[in-house]
This record gives C-alpha cells, structure tokens and sequence, in this order.
C-alpha cells in the first residue's frame, strides 16, 4: 500500500489511474506528471521507488489539486455574486449562465449553478 | 490470478496429437539446411531446436504451430540462400576472416519474414552461434516498460538532479537525451542467457569486470547479472556485447541477431520527455544500439567475429512511416546502382516533412540489402506445402496440379500465409 499525497492506494493500481482519482488531475495532467517523472504509461504504484513516490507527493504538493482548487473555485463563484454581477446572480438563481435559452433544457442549470456549489 | 490470462493468450501450442503423423519427415540439420534437392520439403524442427527457439521466443502465438503434430519448417528457396550465408559466415569466422551480413527481410502481409527468422535463427543454433532476437519491435515503443533518462556518453543512470541539467541542455539544443530502458534489456538478457546457455558457459571472459558483488568468470554468468539486477542491465549488455564482437584469441562464436517488426523503430514512441515532447524512438538506447548495428553507423556493423544482421518489417502490423517506405526504396535503387544524385534515385517529396533521422541512415549502410519476399513457386515449394497440409490430415482436397494451382492463385500468387490458410480452411 502506497501513500501519495495521504492517500493510500494498493500495489497494483496504475500510477495514471491513482493520479487522475485527485480532484484537479485529469487525463492531460496525469499524463504531463507522469512524462516530468519519466514513468511509463502502465506503471504500477507497486513499482515505484521510494525517491520516486517522494517527488511525485512534492510535485502534488506544489500544484493546486482538491481543496484549494475547490475553494478557488468557489471563491470565484462567490466573487462574481458578491460584486453584484449578471453572472453572479444567474448562479443564485440556479439559471443558466453562459447565455443558453431558458425556456427548455435548464435542468442540468438548475442542479449545478449554485453558490455553494458541491465539488 | 494475476496475469492468467495473459498466460492463456499468449501461449505457445507446438504440437496437436490429432494431426496425422507425416512419415519420411526429416529433421532439420546442418546438411540439409543447404541441400537444393530440399526446396520444397517441409523439414522438422527436434526437440533442443525447439527448447532454444521456446527460450528466444522465436514463436508466435498467431502462428498456425497448433495444427501438426511436428513442429515443422517449410524450405525456400531463400532458406538454402540463408543456409549458405550462415555456413559461409561460420567459414569466414574460422579461417580469421570475419563477415558480417546485414539484410532487411521486406514483402507483404503474410509472405513468411518471421518464419524466414525462425528458419535462420534455427540454423545459427544447429551451428553453434549466439542468437539474440528482439521478438517484437514494438515492445520498445509503445511505453508500456520502464525509461529513464542518461547522458548520450556514459552509460551509468542519472540522478534526479543531474537529469534536470541535461533536460536543461537539451532544451537548449546542444545535447540530445538518450534514453535506458532497464526492464526490456533486462528482458533481452535473460532471452539470450537462456537460449545460448551452453554455448556461452564455455566462452570465458576476456577482461575481469566486478559489478557491485557479482563478479562474472563467463558470458553466462556475465549476462545472468544483468537479469538478477535490473539497474546493472544496460551495462551488462553493453559488456557482453563487447564482450561478443571483441576479437580474442580464444574463438568466439558469431551472432545472428533477428529483429521482428523494425518499422516502429523508424518513427516517434510513445513515450514523453520531462517537458512533454515525444521522443523518438532512436533516442532510447536499446533502439539505437540495434538500428547502428544494422544501418552500420560509426562502424558499429561490422562483427569482429562475424555474424547476421536481420530485420523484418511487419505487414499486419505496420505503422505508417513514409520516411522508411522511401529508404527502403533508396536502399533498392542503391542496389540497383544508382547513386544518390542520378535522376532516378527516389528523394522525398518537396514541401514536404520527412524524418530526416530516418532518411540519415542511408549514409553508412553500403552493404546493407533489402530481401523483399514474395509469394511461393508454385510447382515446387506451394505444392510441397499443400501436401504437408493434406499429409497432416489438415488439408482435405486432393493435391493435384490443379488443385495446387487453385490454391496458388487465390492466395495472390502463392503468398505463404495465404495459402496456409486455405491449406486448413473447413470443408462443409
């Protein structure tokens, strides 16, 4: 069982599969840490050095992956309410923000667009 | 269980015993491995040739081995011609005149340029060489093993801080980063340890060399440190290769290395460098090595103790690759006699990008042909092969020149793989 960045995973899995599990990661960035770290697309975590595993966790320390991107992320959403924007205020309502039609189709709007939104 | 059914698809079937045993089949040996009486025999392949090639992995599992009950080759007349080369390099070796051979096996889907290996590699081991054989060209590329960055003039493997230098370097253009792959040489090794275990037992080592606490008294034991520490394995090889192309006093044997599939060699892996660009596949060091021996760049050709240098292309499984497709055609028409600035001489097209690291290798390759492989001839060599088949019990009809001629023509004019496959097509 391996920890990279305190999550534990088991020997077997693939690097790119343990990376892309991180909020902030997904196909296009594991791909990148993977190529800085010259790992092979099919590693397994099993098979990673222990210098290796600590410079992937200093890698992943240094970017900005789960909850500071979370709050980032909500920080804008409340940025945009709080200076009192069209945007912000589409968020409120739970309407569509980028400028879709309201009379049919809002009901993926409805669920997502919200201030407090959940990542 | 892990890796089960790997196991299961990729295993290797050589013998069914519901196939009819063919009476008066011969095996092959060092006589009749040159008979011209032999063309169109199919000859058999006995039980140590089989452990050997098993070790090299000289098999496919797409290969119809399942269907007879004895392991079997057909001979060519292109298997005499290779015969030949091999007896006469093993002269040439003996008589302190070393002469190495480098061929590049082309031709289309199916007309036999992995079996033409096999049936070399068989005769290299019916006389006593070392065989090293890279099974599948695209096991290198496609970055599924193992890679690590290391300067273009040392062997030894870089630290995370000294691969950041030369990452730095190279991306100012002044040096290009080559790269080891550990688990594939160590692959290599353990194929060549296994498979010429008796003929390396008995050749000891020219210098001493002492790796960490392995210290090696043959090439054995020189190539088994490089299977037990995977870190060691890119020196070790590079060792033993020297090792094997090193003139000494005390002979040694020459080498026959057999390479399936060059045409993912000619083009860019898969896999990345630290700032994301691909990296081309004559970056990592395996790959190099190989492609210099053949194309003979700076020398590395020539075997100082003679040897066969073969390379197949792939016809199902070829990736596009214009730069190669042209050299192949500059290596025909330089074989033809003409010279790089006649009229004729193919050149790329203008305006267009063509990989010029291919495109280079034209330069120091004097001696290097180009085998294109085509279909069976038909009286002699397809028919011989339809009446394995029918002796087999596989093939049902009646081997008849008309029959025979059938078979030939539907299989596009004899093409070997073709005409297996209608040789044990289901009759309902």
């Amino acid at each position: 069982m391996v920890f990279l960045f305190s999550v534990n995973f088991p020997e077997r899995r693939m690097v790119k599969k343990a990376l892309q599990s991180f909020f902030g990661i997904g196909p296009n960035v594991s791909a990148r840490l993977l190529a800085k770290h010259h790992l092979h697309d099919t590693c397994r975590v099993g098979e990673l050095a222990n210098t290796q595993i600590l410079e992937i966790n200093a890698t992943l320390t240094e970017m900005k992956i789960e909850n500071d991107l979370r709050r980032q992320v909500l920080g804008n959403i409340a940025r945009l309410r709080d200076t009192g924007t069209f945007r912000g205020k589409r968020h409120a309502m739970g309407l569509p923000v980028r400028g879709q039609r309201t009379k049919n189709q809002t009901i993926t709007a409805w669920k997502l667009n919200k201030i407090d939104r959940k990542l | 269980m892990i890796g089960e059914r790997k196991a299961l698809r990729k295993r290797i079937v050589i013998s069914n015993t519901n196939a009819l045993e063919v009476q008066g089949l011969r095996d092959l040996n060092v006589k009749n491995m040159v008979d011209e009486t032999q063309i169109g025999q199919m000859l058999a392949l006995n039980e140590e040739l089989l452990d050997h090639l098993r070790d090299v992995r000289a098999f496919k599992p797409t290969q119809n081995w399942n269907m007879f009950r004895k392991p079997s080759t057909l001979m060519r007349r292109e298997s005499v011609e290779m015969g030949r080369t091999i007896l006469d390099v093993s002269a040439g070796q003996a008589e302190e005149r070393p002469r190495t051979v480098r061929r590049i096996i082309a031709g289309e889907r199916g007309t036999g340029k992995s079996l033409m290996l096999l049936q070399a590699m068989s005769m290299a081991f019916l006389n006593d060489w070392v065989v090293i054989n890279v099974p599948e060209g695209q096991e290198y590329t496609i970055a599924h093993s193992a890679y690590a960055p290391m300067t273009i003039n040392s062997a030894r493997q870089l630290s995370p801080d000294q691969a950041a230098q030369t990452a730095s370097k190279q991306s100012q253009g002044s040096q290009e980063m080559i790269y080891n792959q550990p688990t594939l040489t160590a692959e290599l090794l353990q194929r060549i340890s296994k498979s010429n275990e008796n003929v390396l037992k008995r050749i000891p080592l020219a210098h001493e060399y002492k790796f960490g606490d392995y210290e090696p008294k043959n090439l054995y034991s020189l190539a088994v440190v490089g299977v037990e520490e995977t870190s060691l394995s890119w020196k070790v090889w590079q060792t033993l290769w020297e090792e094997l192309t090193s003139p000494s006093e005390r002979r040694r044997p020459p080498v026959l290395v057999a390479i399936d599939g060059i045409d993912h060699w000619m083009t860019l892996s898969k896999y990345r460098s630290a700032d994301y660009k691909p990296i081309h596949a004559h970056q990592l060091a395996p790959i190099r090595h190989f492609v210099e021996m053949l194309f003979n760049q700076n020398g590395a050709g020539q075997l100082a103790n003679g040897g066969i240098v073969l390379a197949a292309t792939t016809g199902s499984n070829a990736p596009s690759v214009p730069a190669f497709e042209l050299l192949l055609k500059q290596l025909d028409a330089r074989a033809r006699g003409l010279k790089m600035g006649d009229n004729e001489f193919p050149m790329p097209q203008p305006y267009k990008t063509v990989d010029q690291r291919v495109l280079n290798l034209l330069e120091g390759s004097a001696e290097l042909n180009v085998q294109r492989l085509k279909g069976l001839e038909k009286d002699v060599e397809a028919k011989g092969l339809l009446e394995y088949f029918a002796r087999s019990g596989v093939f049902r009809e009646v081997v008849s020149e008309r029959t025979v001629a059938e078979k030939w023509s539907l299989a596009g004019g004899g093409v070997i793989g073709e005409l297996a496959r209608f040789g044990s097509r289901l009759r309902v």
